[in-house]
């Protein structure tokens, strides 16, 4: 950079602050703040730049500003002169809230919605993109953004809040819980804004998204005040902080939010990663934790209800719903592996073994899956197993909860399996994405449903509303009939279901793995000579310095 | 201006194709460090296309492209550390000033601290933003926002520059500004893609062209290497005080030129041969006793070659 260090730093020196002058103070500040700024994430900084400038925050915060000094004349207003003696402290905190909740459930994720998706449209986007941000990076610098300004508007009303605590009828275990669910919705609803805003580059299906968008959002400030006006009505002495179930569920909520928040965090990312690079592993490995999640949580209650509650039957439905989920999506990956994605293969086949499975591809991505729900199935009939021989109370016996998850996971390796063959045939044709592959998969499974249940009825002969082997397609009625009434009877119909399911189970897994077999074990690329060559030059490996005396000179 | 033999910028059998439109077909060409290299072709020709591939924004169907010896589709991170790309729209924000805009470019282009404000205050010196640095991109002239976009594409000093059309809808003084300052980078060491209508200035600023039509480069090589392969000769213009017909008798006898057109005392007619052999004919002409008013040879410009080279064909 010979060019640019030749110049002066001419504001560098302007940046100094003066001697004994009497702005030195916000000199300083704002020369500690420019250092401070060098360590934030560049989006970060250029949205908030923007974000202050704009005519929609100074109107929403003035809004937020004037809505919140009316209620609190109203509300005083309205309980004086007893308002230092009733409990008023959480009719006024729940107004306080719903007018939080506008800026922070509506014009914040909405905002980030639309950051993202106007980058896109104004061309900014590709700018950014082949600057040496990671994806990563920009996602985050957008959340930091809607996050900041959050904090802009709990700071504003921050005394008011502070004003309802001095009231009778509020404690600050609620104060802070609400403020934290608060806070908490709208950081999962600014990062869905911004995984929505990655669904379309097209400038009419953005248009088309944002209305979409804006209803959602809508929708949740609605929904969000008509809980709070709820929860206002009812007694509140509801709160039992002492009581274990309480804090149980929200450590249990908690820790969804959090994985959900990370799957759509990572996703949003993967949709702007370039093609090329490893846009997969990350989002398997949130998956996984899911997993484990959905699996200890169910434990859990099937411990602490004594062993007799159905949350093990619950906790197999939930992982092969959820596996479904995730399959239908990673079945819509595009199938070519990347050298750049082949260079980070292990080398070991212990390596190769246990992280294959996180490398990107629909093959890889629909065995996966299938492993999350026969994994999930055996982890269920192993304590479910182990329950039985230690002689504790069950509700279910091990051969009804075997056939139960026999058979769920069953229609799901079969539906994702010819979901995975749809997507295949498509990929000849056209650009097949994940969104794609997830409503291919919805189709198939409403096909699937209401195809026989439409024959059914058509035949006169068997046209009533039980149960017959023309709904074998159906897994929510198949299920529902053979398990959903406590006990299980072997009677013909189930036979001929479990040996459909069986010889269709194996027949799509081979039919799979002959599809697949090539994918399944990819093969490692070397590193290119020229990035081997750089990477030197960068680090460069320092020669061994010998500590034997005979050795120096 | 050659420096090394090191291609910067290198096309190996680019292909790039929407359903059934090639839009890049089969494209190869090195450029090497120090180079400017001018992209040719007609509107849809593919010059947009391969520019982005280059620029990391979108995937070949086959083929490569290497920057400095590292592959968009492999390496793109290590390809945008060495790459300024000005594509062919401002992409500006709202509600941030030019020395803002900057500044979040260096900031995402990594540079921190000293380096960060050295490297804002070279490039708003060297486009000439310096003087509005506190005013609103959306206030700015188009030349201005030109600059800008300059200056965002080169303010983490790269290696090589990928400029699609950047004198397109600028004013004469702004484009002669622009191409100063391309020149300025070059001499610099920079190495240059540049595509434009504009083929004179093409020809000005660039040691080598390509011609590209329908996703296929047509010819490629410095201006003179192409104007020699694709003409086989140029006009010259001769007038004439007396003799005439004495002058057209003379060529036919002694030049055989393959066109010859006389307007009363204006002779036009082929000749084959560089400025030397142009220099000789007058010479000889004159020896010849003719009364030589006027004598003009008109080369083929890139222009020429340009309509020559391509038939205008769009997909």
């Amino acid at each position: 950079m010979s060019a640019i260090d030749s110049v002066e730093e001419i504001n560098v020196s302007a940046t100094e602050p003066e001697a004994s002058s009497s702005s030195d103070f916000w000199k300083k500040t704002d020369v500690f703040l420019e250092n401070c700024s060098e360590y934030l994430n560049p989006i970060l900084v250029k949205e908030t730049r923007q974000a202050l400038k704009s005519k929609q925050f100074v109107i929403t915060f003035s809004l937020v500003l004037i809505a919140a000094w009316g209620w609190s004349m109203l509300g005083i207003a309205m309980y004086s002169p007893g308002i230092a003696y009733s409990p008023a402290g959480a009719s006024l905190l729940h107004i306080y809230l719903d007018i939080l909740l506008f800026p922070l459930v509506l014009i914040i994720p909405f905002s980030a919605f639309r950051s993202l998706a106007s980058e896109q449209e104004d061309g900014t986007y590709e700018l950014l993109s082949i600057s040496t941000l990671k994806p990563e990076q920009i996602i985050r610098g957008k959340l930091g953004s809607a996050i900041l300004q959050s904090m802009v508007y709990f700071s504003a009303l921050a005394p008011c809040i502070g004003f309802t605590y001095l009231l009778r009828g509020i404690d600050i275990i609620t104060i802070s819980i609400l403020l934290l669910i608060v806070f908490l919705l709208t950081c999962i609803l600014s990062v869905t804004g911004l995984l929505l805003a990655t669904v379309t580059r097209s400038k009419q299906w953005q248009s088309v998204l944002s209305v979409v968008v804006v209803l959602l959002f809508a929708f949740c400030y609605f929904f969000t005040v008509w809980m709070s006006l709820f929860m206002n009505t009812i007694d509140t002495s509801w709160q039992a902080y002492d009581q274990e179930e309480f804090w149980f569920i929200l450590a249990a909520i908690i820790s969804a939010y959090v994985s959900y928040f990370l799957l759509i965090f990572y996703a949003a990312t993967a949709q702007i990663t370039f093609a090329s690079e490893n846009r997969s592993s990350k989002l398997r490995a949130v998956m996984l934790v899911q997993h484990f999640l959905i699996l200890g949580w169910m434990f859990y209650i099937w411990v602490y209800s004594n062993f007799d509650a159905p949350a093990l039957m619950f906790a197999a439905g939930m992982l092969t719903v959820h596996w479904a989920i995730m399959g239908a999506l990673m079945n819509g990956e595009q199938s070519t592996l990347s050298p750049r994605v082949r260079r980070s293969i292990p080398d070991t086949l212990v390596g190769r073994i246990s992280l294959n499975w996180f490398l990107p591809g629909p093959a890889r991505g629909y065995f996966y899956a299938i492993s999350g729900i026969i994994g999930g199935g055996l982890s269920v009939v192993l304590i479910q197993l182990c329950a039985e021989l230690a002689g504790l109370d069950h509700w279910y016996g091990i051969e009804q909860m075997f056939w139960f998850t026999f058979t769920m996971s069953a229609y799901a390796i079969i539906y994702l399996g010819m979901g995975r063959l749809i997507m295949m045939a498509l990929r000849k044709y056209f650009f097949a994405d994940v969104f794609l592959s997830f409503l291919i998969h919805i189709l198939l499974i409403m096909i699937g449903s209401f195809a026989p249940l439409i024959l059914h009825l058509s035949i006169p002969s068997i046209s009533n509303y039980d149960y017959s082997l023309i709904e074998m397609p159906n897994p929510f009625w198949s299920i529902t009939e053979f398990f959903g009434r406590g006990s299980l009877s072997y009677n013909y119909q189930f036979i001929v279901l479990q040996f459909f399911l069986i010889t269709g189970t194996a027949f799509m897994l081979l039919l799979q793995i002959v599809v697949s077999a090539k994918d399944l074990v990819p093969e490692k690329v070397a590193v290119p000579s020229r990035v081997l060559e750089e990477d030197a030059l960068l680090m460069p490996v320092e020669e061994p310095v010998s500590d034997d005396p005979w050795d120096q000179e | 201006m050659i420096k090394t033999r090191k291609p910067m910028i290198e096309l190996r059998r680019l292909h790039r194709f929407f359903g059934k439109t090639k839009a890049v077909n089969d494209i190869s060409f090195e450029v090497y460090a120090g180079q400017a290299f001018g992209y040719i072709g007609p509107n849809g020709a593919g010059k947009t296309t391969s520019m982005r591939i280059l620029a990391t924004l979108d995937l070949p169907s086959a083929g490569d492209a290497l920057l400095d010896g590292f592959s968009v589709i492999n390496d793109p991170d290590r390809v945008r550390k060495r790459l300024g790309f000005m594509p062919d729209y401002f992409g500006t924000y709202s509600n941030v000033n030019c020395w803002e805009y900057l500044d979040f470019y260096a900031r995402a282009y990594g540079l921190r601290g000293n380096e960060r404000r050295k490297a804002l205050n070279y490039t708003m010196d060297f486009t000439g933003v310096d003087v509005m640095k506190n005013k609103p991109i959306a206030g700015l002239s188009k030349g201005m926002k030109q600059r800008l976009c300059l200056g965002r594409a080169m303010i983490h000093d790269p290696a090589v520059l990928i400029l699609d059309e950047p004198a397109a809808g600028l004013d004469p003084r702004a484009r002669i500004e622009l191409r100063e300052m391309i020149r300025r980078l070059a001499a610099d060491g920079k190495t240059f893609l540049i595509s434009s209508h504009i083929l004179t200035e093409l020809a000005e600023m660039c040691d080598v062209v390509g011609i590209i039509e329908q996703g296929e480069l047509l010819a490629s090589g410095t201006v003179a290497e192409i104007q020699k392969s694709q003409v086989d000769h140029s006009q010259i213009r001769v007038r004439v005080l007396c003799n005439t017909d004495k002058l057209m008798q003379w060529l036919n006898e002694n030049e055989k030129p393959e066109t010859l057109i006389a307007d009363g005392e204006l002779l036009t007619f082929s000749h084959d041969g560089d400025r030397h052999s142009e220099a000789a004919l007058l010479k000889k002409m004159v020896e010849a006793k003719f009364e030589i008013a006027e004598f003009a040879a008109q080369h083929t410009s890139l222009e020429d070659v340009f309509l020559n080279v391509t038939k205008g064909r769009v997909q």
